[in-house]
């Protein structure tokens, strides 16, 4: 079955046409399967897990990677313009959009050596998603980090000033109105699903807006749109049963949510760095090189 | 806008990942949605959490083909919109309405639909006697002065009921007068015809589909049959005839828009009813109309389809990020999912030659290129095919076993619709995506197999279609044959 099931995957890969061998292809599915199976994998689900895979994707991004002439040209063909189109959407300016494309080619191109040997980005794709969206992905991933980098530097003067370079992050808030309106916030927020935190996340703190969510998500945006509604009433509720449960009457429950937490004493900036602590000063004060600053999403 | 206490907007950005970041790979698999649940929920829950991977899941996702409405902050509602009980009332309210208009209007159509089926039964039926009765008295051949005199009322009777029964029938019932009327109505229509009259007693009794299906061939013969009895009468050699004549009049009928075709070539019963593309009851009540009464004015009844199926025929094609063909009826508000596949038109799968010498075929093509499809599907299969393959196979090879199609491109222009995709795939439909034929590309025996990236159709007859491989087919003719350049 397995070799049948090689075989299937092997004639819809193409691989000859990328200048692949099917050795080679054998072995790439090995290592994508590896990653994705554990010891509780059925055999099933590792089946519909290599039936699901972009073989053909697959074979030309690991034929890309491995320099295959023919490969690249086909690679050229289908995604350079389709690549600087995304860099133009994300960068939304033609320079920076250039430049972004241009750094991510030298990547997937291979422009490091390790061991001898040409590192390309395009080994890491795995065929579980289009290429053309990893490429998306990839390219947002190199924005968000340049983003992240460049940011440190254009508000550097301002942190000197307040010091905040000296201080050791703090992810707890400094005060609260009401502990137990923290605590019965932390409980209504930890009744909702993944899902539903997402979106409240993405809307009000992200200010993403209903058609955005809907398109990350994959479902209509009158959904959101339902959901946001419903989301924010069940919070509220959830919220008032907590704080009653917590000893509060009803009318102090309310007040106590009216209460804006913002008018306390809180450092809303350290809050918001979330994945990223700040940094020495003396590591901001030259622009961050590739490796140095762990980028969002390596593994390393 | 709905509102959130601040303190949850607090909380929430304090949350921390709890997993290390997705890979690239498995952002772009849960933003494509194939993640299986488990890990969907796993990346959801860092999303959840992470600012920065929730940024790189926007910026990652692909143009879109709908325009983006702004976050404007809704108006707030008065007072009693707000009542969640108000609104649904106003919603049931409307629905009530619906059903209300419906239930008025459908017996009324039942009526229409009876009375007209009715027409169609009897008449065969309760001429033969009658007329050989009328026949025993009076000479069968229409008198002089019928074609001109014969016109109908306002109830639909014909003008000419009393003329008729005054010369031909002597003292016939109440019951077969109508009957009489009827032959003499078709007689009348026959010599109209052969007169190049044209009253509304003959082409308003016509069913437009009828006349219509006619004029492209196929069913044509069938319909034909079935509009027979109500244009010409079965009995007696001097109706049959007619019959040929009313043939002849079914061409002539004012042609309809390529949807009404492909709806009723669907239903294959001559009658009609709700389309794919969901037809409004307006053109459709009108047809019946035209169809069941006889004073209807004709040249009314087809002007007002064409204005609606301009707007109707309209819709807009598009490609998903995952390479599906998608197509949207309300100007890109919805979208739905098109599978090439499911209406797939079966055994007319043609080869597509760059050779202008040879036509695009609609019939079964000859073995020899049968053997050539066959091999070119046997890379991809392992199958050896004969050359005496039958219809049904030659369907099965042409449509790739177990695969769905990854479409890159898609080119539309009104019904016409050209679809390309990965490994040199790509689709035609003729009637804006109700069926599709698969259309290989091939020049000197060699298919192309290169991914299409770009379909572009300037006009209708010349188009123009890029693959991966940086091959240019170009056609001429609105695709009846390409050419490689």
């Amino acid at each position: 079955m397995v070799s049948e099931l090689v075989a299937e995957l092997h004639a819809k890969s193409g691989c000859e046409k990328v200048g692949l061998a099917r050795e080679d292809f054998v072995v790439i599915l090995c290592e994508v399967g590896g990653k994705f199976a554990t010891p509780a994998t059925s055999e099933t689900e590792l089946r519909s897990f290599f039936l699901a895979l972009r073989v053909d994707e697959l074979a030309l991004a690991r034929a890309c990677a491995a320099g295959s002439n023919p490969a690249w040209d086909i690679f050229l063909t289908r995604y350079r313009e389709k690549l600087y189109l995304s860099a133009l959407r994300v960068a939304r300016e033609d320079s920076a959009a250039r430049e972004l494309a241009d750094a991510l080619y030298a990547d997937l191109y291979g422009t490091t050596l390790r061991d001898g040997l040409r590192v390309s980005k395009l080994a890491s794709y795995t065929g579980r998603g289009s290429l053309e969206g990893w490429l998306r992905t990839v390219l947002a991933q190199e924005y968000v980090n340049r983003y992240r980098r460049t940011r440190r530097l254009v508000s550097l003067d301002e942190e000197s000033e307040e010091g905040v370079q000296f201080q050791a992050p703090d992810p707890e808030p400094v005060v609260a109105a009401d502990p137990r309106l923290e605590s019965a916030t932390d409980e209504a927020l930890a009744y909702l699903s993944g899902e539903d935190r997402m979106i409240l996340s993405a809307y009000f703190l992200d200010g993403r807006t209903l058609a955005e969510i809907a398109r990350m998500l994959g479902v209509h945006e009158s959904t959101i749109s339902r959901k946001l509604d419903k989301l924010a009433k069940s919070v509220r509720k959830q919220i008032l049963a907590g704080l009653s449960r917590r000893g509060m009457t009803r009318r102090q429950a309310e007040e106590a949510l009216q209460v804006d937490v913002r008018d306390l004493n809180l450092n809303i900036r350290r809050s918001l760095t979330q994945e990223s602590p700040a940094r020495p000063f003396s590591e901001k004060k030259v622009e961050a090189r590739a490796g140095e600053i762990p980028p969002v999403g390596s593994n390393s | 806008m709905p509102e959130l206490p601040n303190i949850v907007r607090e909380r929430l950005k304090v949350s921390r990942p709890t997993a290390a970041h997705p890979d690239p790979d498995v952002l772009t698999a849960f933003a494509e949605r194939v993640l299986p649940e488990s890990e969907r929920a796993v990346v959801m829950e860092h999303l959840a959490r992470c600012h920065d991977c929730r940024d790189i899941l926007a910026l990652a996702l692909p143009a879109t083909v709908r325009v983006e409405t702004a976050r404007v902050p809704l108006p707030a509602r008065s007072g009693w919109l707000r009542a969640p009980v108000l609104r649904w009332g106003v919603v049931a309210a409307g629905f009530a309405v619906l059903v209300v208009t419906g239930i008025l209007e459908y017996p009324r159509y039942q009526i229409h639909g009876y009375s007209a089926d009715l027409r169609q039964e009897k008449a065969p039926v309760a001429i033969a006697p009658t007329v050989q009765a009328g026949r025993a008295s009076e000479p069968a051949k229409p008198t002089p002065g019928m074609p001109s005199a014969l016109a109908l009322s306002a109830n639909g009777v014909p003008a000419s009921v009393s003329r008729v029964d005054a010369g031909s029938v002597n003292g016939g019932s109440a019951g077969s007068t109508r009957e009489v009327a009827a032959s003499a109505v078709n007689e009348a229509g026959a010599h109209s015809a052969a007169s190049g009259l044209r009253g509304p007693q003959l082409t308003a009794g016509l069913p437009p589909r009828a006349g219509y299906v006619g004029a492209i061939g196929g069913p044509a013969k069938r319909n034909s049959q079935l509009s027979q009895p109500q244009v010409s009468s079965s009995a007696g050699a001097a109706e049959a005839q007619s019959q040929p004549v009313a043939a002849d009049r079914l061409d002539q009928a004012p042609s309809q828009p390529v949807q009404y075709e492909a709806k009723n070539q669907g239903q294959g019963t001559g009658q009609v009813g709700q389309s794919s593309l969901d037809q409004p009851s307006i053109r459709q009540s009108g047809e019946d109309r035209a169809f069941m009464d006889v004073t209807v004015d004709k040249a009314k009844a087809p002007a007002a389809a064409p204005a609606q199926q301009a707007t109707l025929l309209a819709p807009r094609w598009a490609i998903s990020p995952t390479g599906g063909l998608l197509r949207s009826f309300d100007q890109g508000r919805t979208w739905a999912g098109v599978d090439v596949k499911a209406t797939f038109a079966g055994a007319s799968q043609m080869v597509m030659a760059a050779n202008p010498s040879q036509k695009y075929q609609q019939s079964a093509p000859d073995s020899n290129q049968l053997q050539v499809q066959n091999q070119v599907q046997s890379q991809v299969q392992s199958q050896a095919e004969s050359k005496t393959v039958s219809k049904s196979r030659a369907a099965s090879a042409a449509a790739p076993v177990g695969s769905t199609p990854i479409f890159r491109a898609v080119s539309a222009a009104g019904t016409e619709i050209w679809a390309g995709g990965s490994a040199g795939v790509l689709y035609h439909s003729a009637d804006g995506g109700q069926q599709w034929t698969r259309v290989l590309l091939s020049a000197s025996g060699v298919f192309s197999t290169g991914d299409i990236v770009s379909i572009a159709f300037p006009d209708p007859q010349h188009g123009q279609i890029t693959t991966s491989t940086q091959e240019f087919w170009f056609t001429t003719d609105d695709g009846q044959t390409w050419q490689k350049r």
